[in-house]
């Protein structure tokens, strides 16, 4: 078999579009391992149990990598995975019919205490502190929830917006209401 | 924002505090907020309330499950190995089950590692199968006439391209509408393959089709 002896594109092209599909799944896996927990923690934030929570994690993966081999916007993959796991989550939210405003469903219980280097007594007002994090919480509208969850992971009020289909002066104010609440309940 | 900062009573308000927490003020805005803070108590203890409030709810999402399994992570690179073999039709285009076959010899042939691209000179002996077409198009690349596949996407462009060396089977070849005229009369055989080079659009999927008998 002769190997090729042209090429007629390039090499910066032969790089971006000839070679994309190895370097796309490594661009997918990277960005995995640095967001894939706190995708998690967003999605189980937003009541999905660790099955579903893994099930919305995997498959906003799975489309980002269909993004990128569509030749889609690249500038801000981190926030278009937030919004995919977003929306698959409220989707599938939907069509199961548990979408009754019950985020959180038992979010005290499903905060997993790492229990291995607590004492009893530190485990006890770690669940404690929990399950009063939870009531809280539960205060608050579902926007401020969601606002709070996306700004705990790092997500600026535009990024946030992008998410959620809000304005970014609007991001600022449920993210200002709610840690207002949070602060007169706690 | 305005680069006046909302002030009550000679005060920052809350907005502006929990902007300046997270980073969401203007650089002068932000410079402004600080000179503020260092000198006003009543607002640099609003300030300290605010980050304690928001530094335990990171605590508290942080202690929400998961850890890092190995596994899963396999799971899905496994998956994303496979998915040229998937129908990419979420993308755009028509899927159609006839891609399956061709899909999946491609990602074979990428896997393997015999992707390059076609000398546009013919392997010498080599003959070029005669190609009778229906409603396909043709189209030349490095010399080599290469006929569009009908349920390929058409809004790829062709010139960004990736070709493929590998066996087709002469029946998918015929459901693409490429009726080969036997040169050797083996290669007319519905069960044979022939050797072709694929061409591969941007989504991994064949677009054009050259034949190349390998006898």
């Amino acid at each position: 078999m002769e190997q090729a002896d042209t090429l007629s594109l390039p090499a910066a092209t032969w790089e971006t579009e000839f070679l994309e599909d190895t370097s796309l799944r490594r661009i997918v896996l990277e960005l995995y391992d640095r967001e894939h927990l706190g995708l998690r923690r967003y999605v189980a934030f937003l009541g999905a149990d660790s099955d579903t929570a893994w099930e919305v994690v995997q498959e906003s993966y799975l489309r980002l990598h269909q993004h990128l081999l569509a030749a889609g916007d690249r500038t801000n993959l981190r926030a278009w995975l937030y919004r995919v796991a977003h929306n698959l989550l409220r989707n599938m939210q939907v069509s199961a019919r548990t979408n009754r405003m019950d985020y959180l469903p038992d979010l005290a219980a499903s905060a997993d205490i790492r229990t291995a280097a607590m004492s009893a007594e530190e485990e006890m007002l770690a669940s404690e502190r929990n399950a009063r994090f939870a009531a809280a919480l539960d205060q608050l509208n579902p926007v401020q929830r969601e606002c709070l969850a996306l700004r705990t992971r790092g997500l600026k009020y535009r990024e946030i917006g992008d998410v959620l289909n809000l304005s970014v002066s609007t991001v600022g104010e449920h993210v200002q209401r709610g840690l207002e609440k949070l602060k007169e309940l706690l | 924002m305005n680069s006046s900062l909302s002030m009550t009573d000679g005060h920052l308000s809350n907005g502006v505090l929990v902007q300046f927490m997270d980073d969401e003020l203007t650089p002068a805005e932000a410079a402004k907020t600080e000179r503020h803070l260092a000198h006003c108590s009543m607002c640099s203890h609003r300030y300290a309330e605010l980050r304690r409030v928001s530094s335990s709810l990171d605590g508290f999402i942080e202690s929400l499950q998961p850890a890092f399994s190995l596994s899963e992570r396999q799971v899905l690179a496994s998956k994303l190995e496979s998915v040229n073999a998937r129908n990419v039709s979420r993308t755009a285009g028509k899927p159609g089950p006839r891609l399956a076959w061709w899909g999946l010899a491609a990602a074979a042939a990428l896997t393997v590692g015999v992707l390059y691209l076609p000398s546009s000179h013919s392997t010498p002996g080599a003959k070029t199968t005669q190609v009778a077409r229906e409603s396909t198009s043709a189209f030349e690349i490095d010399g080599e006439t290469f006929v569009s596949l009908p349920f390929s996407n058409p809004e790829l462009p062709v010139n960004a391209r990736r070709i493929v060396q590998m066996q087709v089977p002469v029946s998918s070849l015929a459901e693409a509408g490429i009726v080969l005229e036997p040169v050797a009369n083996q290669v007319a055989q519905p069960d044979r393959s022939v050797l072709a080079d694929v061409l591969l659009g941007l989504d991994g999927q064949p677009v054009a089709v050259h034949i190349v008998t390998s006898d």
